[in-house]
């Protein structure tokens, strides 16, 4: 911050010199009526977006204020925006710029203090059709009017990020999917009332693209919701049902069978988890290593299956089956570098590791011996 | 056979050069590596086979006039040499675009014209440093643009980002500015500034008494009733403001928020702003009536200002001549009817208690 006073400072003497010398009668003058080259509003509009795209959003909203011509490029060209900045006044700010930046793709409005309302959102889904990414994490104070109002408004959207928004319920999830098809990333986080099995079966039918779907703290998912996600969305790559209480070895089971693409799941807390689970997962790997032939071909094994998994609390699994996940996926890592089996509160399953971690265990034993 | 030698003899296999034109029609030859940095003239000289003599010079895009040609090819000159190492190259490009606004500009739309991106990003990089931070006003000025967006399209961003204090101090000091020169001419006591401070508090607390007794009681009716009507649309301002005006007599605070060069100048208004100011202005950015208030707004109709200015100090005349006995007669009154009590406090304006915290 400091840094920058500096530059201002530096800078901010430059015009004052300039603006003397002005005042002092340089012929070279401030003209407002000049000739095209030095004439600054004459700018291409490339080159004034590619200057905005380096300010800060606060200075860009600024400066699509200055004069007509600035304001027709950034409401032209502005595709990005973070408000999560305001600390009290961001739905009166949505309200003004969302009628002028009609044109953005990425709106970020994740709030420290909730501040957005439902007139706001409906304004964005009247105005920025375009819109393919949405953050309104932790809005609390939204309601299924949002909701309804996005799924009008912005058929477009492939990353919405909903977390913390407790009020949404599911029939307004469910109406949103029919809608948003495209979606491709969704963050449910903590949105107990909204994602149920009925929303997820609205999901499994719907969004056939998704690849990343975030249920964490969802207490009302059972295994009828994941089942249906997993027979629908077979694209799935990353799954997060942390916290999702309910969920039996069937989800898991269905999840293996049919997301063949699944790189990171998250089991944390879901006790009733056994090894049935584990074992269908390593052998669906085995199962489909044949039907994976292009990634085997290139030679990048690791690259296929699981990359992640987080299995903390699930206190039924014996170190046997987890160790044989642990050898089918190469890309789960027990070793402090890479740690991407996540085991904590597991203390029968100390004894995994991964292969790495075997072999670091072995040149240890190996200098041990020779030093007798 | 040295090197040298080999120069002297036969210079032209040495080096070669292109010929460039610029719009104004001036031609000049430029040594071949240093030109060829420009991806544009590299095009032309391929493609088109341009450039090899005077008659067969490359015209360059209208934006390049010769002085920024000059300038961009000291860019290339320095540049296209291989040798030379990261640190050596930052330093040049520190040095090199510590210009002014205007010389900037041009060179930024013309390194673009020749589609030199190491120089746009280098020159859109300074560009958007001299505007960050700065307020639409400053922006126009710096780069001349002109003033053509309505009242209305210009106030909503610039109040709405209020999250930011620079900017909200900003509009803050205008309006505070004015008002402290118009108070200068017309009445020349620190008194009564102090005086008009209370004002509003003084306002909140007979609104209130005239709300709910509709007797005047020595004071005068008609300006109350204005301020009444003006009041009613903010009443949640109105502490705010008040909070806002001490806030204002403490110029120490000023360092802490303002030390950004940007408010370098108005610093020695001797307005003070500490953090609270944040959060008071907001609560006051909420009330979407905010054309009303003329101490936030500094785009309001100057001739209503004026206006308004000119009322609130003739009431502040009046108060300050028989304030005690005023009070004295509000406080009685009060004490009968109202389960309210008000007292004042060290810097004279006004507080209330609830009724269990009568002092």
């Amino acid at each position: 911050m400091i840094g920058e006073a500096k530059v201002g400072n530096e800078d901010l003497n430059l015009c004052f010199e300039k603006l003397m010398m002005v005042a002092a009668g340089n012929s070279e003058g401030v003209k407002m009526n000049g000739v095209g080259i030095t004439e600054w509003k004459d700018i291409p509009v490339e080159l004034l977006l590619r200057i905005v795209s380096l300010l800060d959003d606060q200075t860009a909203i600024v400066a699509s204020s200055v004069c007509s011509g600035w304001r027709d490029a950034i409401c032209l060209g502005l595709t990005q925006l973070c408000l999560s900045w305001c600390r009290k006044n961001m739905n009166n700010l949505v309200l003004s710029l969302a009628p002028k930046f009609t044109r953005l793709q990425t709106l970020i409005l994740r709030q420290e203090n909730p501040q957005l309302e439902d007139n706001a959102v409906e304004t964005i889904s009247k105005f920025c059709h375009d819109l393919q990414d949405l953050d309104l994490s932790k809005s609390f104070k939204l309601s299924d009017r949002s909701l309804y109002a996005l799924a009008h408004g912005c058929p477009n959207l492939k990353k919405l990020n909903i977390s913390g928004c407790t009020s949404f319920s599911d029939e307004a999830l469910a109406y949103l999917t029919n809608f948003c098809r495209k979606l491709k990333i969704l963050n449910l986080c903590g949105c107990v009332k909204a994602a149920t099995d009925h929303a997820l079966q609205a999901i499994g039918r719907n969004c056939n693209m998704l690849q990343s779907l975030n249920l964490g703290w969802c207490d009302n998912v059972g295994d009828l919701g994941v089942m249906s996600l997993a027979y629908g969305c077979h694209d799935l790559r990353c799954l997060d049902l942390c916290g999702c209480v309910r969920i039996t070895d069937d989800s898991v089971i269905a999840l293996a069978n049919e997301c063949l693409h699944l790189r990171s799941l998250g089991l944390y807390y879901c006790r009733n988890i056994t090894d049935r689970a584990m074992y269908s997962l390593a052998h669906s790997r085995v199962k489909n290593k044949g039907l994976t032939w292009e990634s085997s071909m290139k030679g990048r094994y690791e690259d296929d299956g699981l990359k992640s998994l987080n299995i903390s609390q699930c206190t039924a699994l014996t170190p046997s089956a987890v160790q044989a996940l642990c050898d089918t996926f190469p890309a789960l890592h027990t070793c402090s570098g890479r740690h991407s089996l996540v085991m904590s509160g597991c203390l029968n399953l100390t004894s995994v590791h991964c292969a790495c971690a075997v072999q670091a265990h072995r040149t240890f034993n190996t200098i041990f011996h020779t030093a007798h | 056979m040295s090197e040298v030698d080999m120069a002297v003899i036969k210079p032209e296999m040495m080096k070669s050069y292109i010929w460039l034109q610029t719009a104004d029609g001036s031609i000049q030859q430029v040594e071949q590596e240093v030109a060829m940095f420009c991806p544009m003239i590299c095009h032309e000289v391929i493609q088109k086979g341009m450039g090899s003599s005077k008659n067969y010079a490359i015209s360059l895009p209208q934006r390049v006039n010769p002085a920024m040609l000059s300038l961009i090819l000291d860019y290339c000159r320095f540049h296209q040499v291989p040798g030379r190492s990261n640190k050596e190259r930052k330093s040049f490009d520190e040095k090199f675009i510590r210009m002014d606004t205007k010389r900037l500009c041009e060179l930024t739309s013309a390194a673009d014209s020749l589609q030199l991106k190491p120089l746009v990003d280098l020159t859109s990089r300074a560009l958007a440093r001299i505007i960050e931070g700065k307020s639409p006003e400053e922006i126009r000025e710096i780069f001349h643009l002109p003033d053509d967006l309505t009242e209305e399209e210009k106030l909503e961003p610039l109040k709405n980002t209020t999250d930011d204090p620079r900017i909200r101090l900003l509009n803050r000091l205008y309006a505070k500015k004015r008002k402290e020169l118009k108070e200068r001419q017309k009445l020349k006591n620190i008194e009564v500034e102090e005086e008009r401070v209370d004002d509003r508090s003084v306002d909140d607390l007979l609104s209130f008494i005239n709300g709910d007794n509709g007797d005047s009681k020595g004071i005068k009716n008609s300006k109350s009733k204005k301020k009444n009507r003006r009041r009613k649309d903010q009443q949640k301002n109105t502490s705010a403001n008040e909070a806002i005006k001490n806030h204002n007599k403490e110029p120490n605070g000023l360092n802490q928020v303002c030390h950004s060069a940007e408010v370098g100048q108005k610093v020695r208004a001797g307005v003070g702003a500490t953090s609270n100011l944040h959060d008071v202005k907001d609560d006051i950015f909420d009330n979407k009536n905010e054309l009303d208030d003329g101490d936030i707004d500094d785009e309001i109709d100057p001739a209503l200002k004026e206006k308004i200015d000119r009322e609130v100090e003739d009431f502040a005349r009046r108060l300050n001549s028989d304030w005690p006995e005023r009070m004295q007669e509000i406080l009685s009154f009060g004490h009968e009817r109202k389960p309210v009590h008000f007292s004042l406090n060290g810097n004279g304006s006004l507080r209330r208690y609830a009724n269990s915290e009568q002092r």
